[in-house]
């Protein structure tokens, strides 16, 4: 199992709310599942991925979870073109009158 | 310090006087009324002195752009005479991409002044990125709790976004799963920092927004001779209507029609963890828009300044795949890449121009800086993903969470009128209920604050008392 060493920026998870916790007005399929929180801190102690962990965050709180990654990148893409849309800008164009130049 | 979710609940009144430095009971009235304009101006900030503090921070000033060809669109699909001049407040050009700058710039100013070591909010919009822009020009630190994954820990990439702009700019970001008990972990941080409740909803919020009327009066005035006919906005939770509405009205602008726009996103609940990866907007849409319309003070504070019913005169929907389309239009004719959601505004502005005179003005009053995860691309392929079936024909056949429908023609684009009585009537509805009221308890003050609340006469109210 990886050790993550002391000092490191990591992102830790918690359950904030058990199922049983959240308020009765929610729909059924979501009271159905915890409320889980994810944020991320610098490590306090060597630890294992996947076992409990303190982290001290940005603003210097601390706070207690389940250790999940050192640093985690940013994967979100702005995926492919729409092909739907290739040649938009022509097909607009010649919508237009003369008249209105 | 107890922190189950009824005892942090319970305290929300006492957090919340401590984190605004404002006590919402001296404002209340009758026995379901408070006094709006009062507190509109208890933090007692003027329009000049919010226009410096936002000069001050880099915010507003923002372009009017013509809109060129994409009125040159709307001409070729109108009766001869008619299209107006369409013409967008480029908000993207403030300090982190978006109109919140305006909403974040007071509350940092306040905070700041009042001596707060910091602000946090719970946002999953721009408004998380805004805050934490503002809160750096302060030197405040700044906490955001955001709203981002499902229960299997796919988070939507626009929100993702907003996570990592967020960071970027040096905020602690705590990410939730789906629900509205980010609210309750916001009270927590509240309490746990004394950090200034940087919401959406408080009077500073709104009167930072005051200023796009305002200019955009000013705007049309110096450059282009006169008022415009209307001014289309996209509407969510109401401060962006109230804001921009309240400013025009500052502006001596009384008589431009505020119009609102939402996306459509009838049949998606906004609570469900199923339904959260099935919307291909994130805001902008009748989810928040409805909701907040007929009761306002849903809202994390215990009187929403943000009041769309009090402003707005006519609200329409537009579908997902009109807004994508038109997205697209922006850039392509007018060079312009900006984010989806705030094109929900151009998209109706787009289907109304059609019904005003040549010479008339219509102006869509955001845009919002696009980027990885907010760019329509990567929402369509985000609900490609989650098997929605992208399709092209008629807008109007489109299902929200099933279908994305791109308009196989420009004219199949269209403002659907949403009926405002009904709302009006739900709010007053909602209203009596909330507070376990029955018509006979009224006052006269509370029949005069239904009828200010939904901009219609007491006999309006009457009418809707009579038939509960």
């Amino acid at each position: 199992m990886d050790i993550i060493r002391k000092g490191s920026w990591v992102q830790i998870e918690w359950i904030l709310l058990e199922p049983g916790e959240r308020p009765e007005h929610l729909p059924p399929e979501t009271r159905r599942v915890p409320l889980r929180v994810k944020a991320k801190g610098i490590l306090q102690e060597d630890a294992p991925v996947g076992e409990p962990a303190t982290v001290v965050s940005t603003c210097g709180r601390v706070l207690q979870g389940t250790l999940v990654a050192e640093n985690p990148p940013f994967t979100h893409s702005f995926g492919p073109q729409i092909p739907e849309f290739i040649g938009l800008g022509d097909a607009l164009r010649s919508l237009w009158r003369t008249s209105d130049e | 310090m107890n922190n189950t979710y009824e005892s942090v609940m319970a305290r929300k009144i006492e957090i919340m006087k401590k984190s605004l430095l404002m006590d919402f009971a001296q404002f209340e009235q009758g026995k379901l009324s408070f006094d709006y304009e009062r507190m509109m101006n208890q933090y007692g900030y003027t329009l000049d002195e919010i226009r410096k503090i936002q000069r001050e921070a880099h915010v507003g000033d923002t372009p009017l752009i013509e809109l060129h060809n994409l009125t040159r669109t709307v001409r070729a699909l109108s009766p001869k005479g008619k299209g107006a001049r369409i013409m967008i407040k480029d908000e993207a050009a403030n300090p982190s991409g978006s109109f919140k700058d305006r909403r974040a710039s007071v509350s940092c100013h306040f905070a700041q002044a009042k001596g707060f070591p910091g602000v946090a909010a719970a946002t999953s919009g721009n408004y998380g990125a805004a805050l934490v822009s503002q809160a750096n020009i302060r030197n405040l630190k700044t906490i955001i709790v955001q709203e981002v994954f499902d229960s299997l820990g796919r988070g939507q990439p626009e929100i993702v976004e907003k996570t990592r702009k967020c960071e970027a700019l040096g905020a602690e970001v705590i990410q939730t799963s789906v629900g509205p008990e980010l609210f309750y972990y916001l009270l927590r941080v509240l309490e746990e920092t004394g950090f200034f409740n940087a919401s959406l909803y408080t009077p500073l919020s709104i009167a930072g927004i005051e200023t796009i009327g305002w200019e955009i009066a000013e705007q049309c005035r110096k450059l282009h001779g006169g008022l415009p006919a209307a001014v289309v906005i996209t509407h969510a939770g109401g401060g962006n209507v109230t804001g921009t509405a309240r400013g025009l009205r500052k502006a001596g602008a009384e008589d431009v029609k505020i119009i609102g726009a939402s996306v459509n996103l009838e049949g998606l609940h906004m609570a469900s963890d199923r339904d959260f990866n099935l919307k291909s907007f994130t805001t902008g849409h009748t989810g928040f828009g409805v909701p907040f319309a007929t009761w306002p003070d849903r809202s994390d504070v215990p009187r929403n300044a943000a009041r769309p019913l009090r402003y707005l005169e006519r609200y329409v929907t537009v579908n997902q795949g009109e807004v994508f389309y038109i997205t697209e239009a922006l850039a392509v004719l007018e060079g312009l890449e900006r984010g989806p959601a705030g094109n929900t505004a151009l998209t109706a502005a787009f289907a109304l121009a059609r019904e005003f005179d040549e010479d008339q003005i219509i102006v869509v009053q955001e845009t919002e800086y696009t980027g990885a995860g907010k760019h329509h691309y990567a929402q369509l392929a985000f609900a490609k993903e989650n098997g929605i079936r992208i399709e092209t024909g008629d807008p109007a056949s489109e299902k929200a969470g099933k279908t994305i429908v791109f308009p196989s023609h420009p004219d199949r684009i269209c403002a659907r009128e949403v009926d405002l009585d009904p709302l009006r009537a739900s709010l007053i509805r909602n209203a009596l209920k909330n507070r376990g009221l029955r018509p006979s308890d009224l006052s006269e003050t509370d029949l005069q604050f239904l009828a200010d609340e939904v901009s219609r006469g007491t006999d309006f109210v009457s009418g809707v008392l009579n038939s509960l």
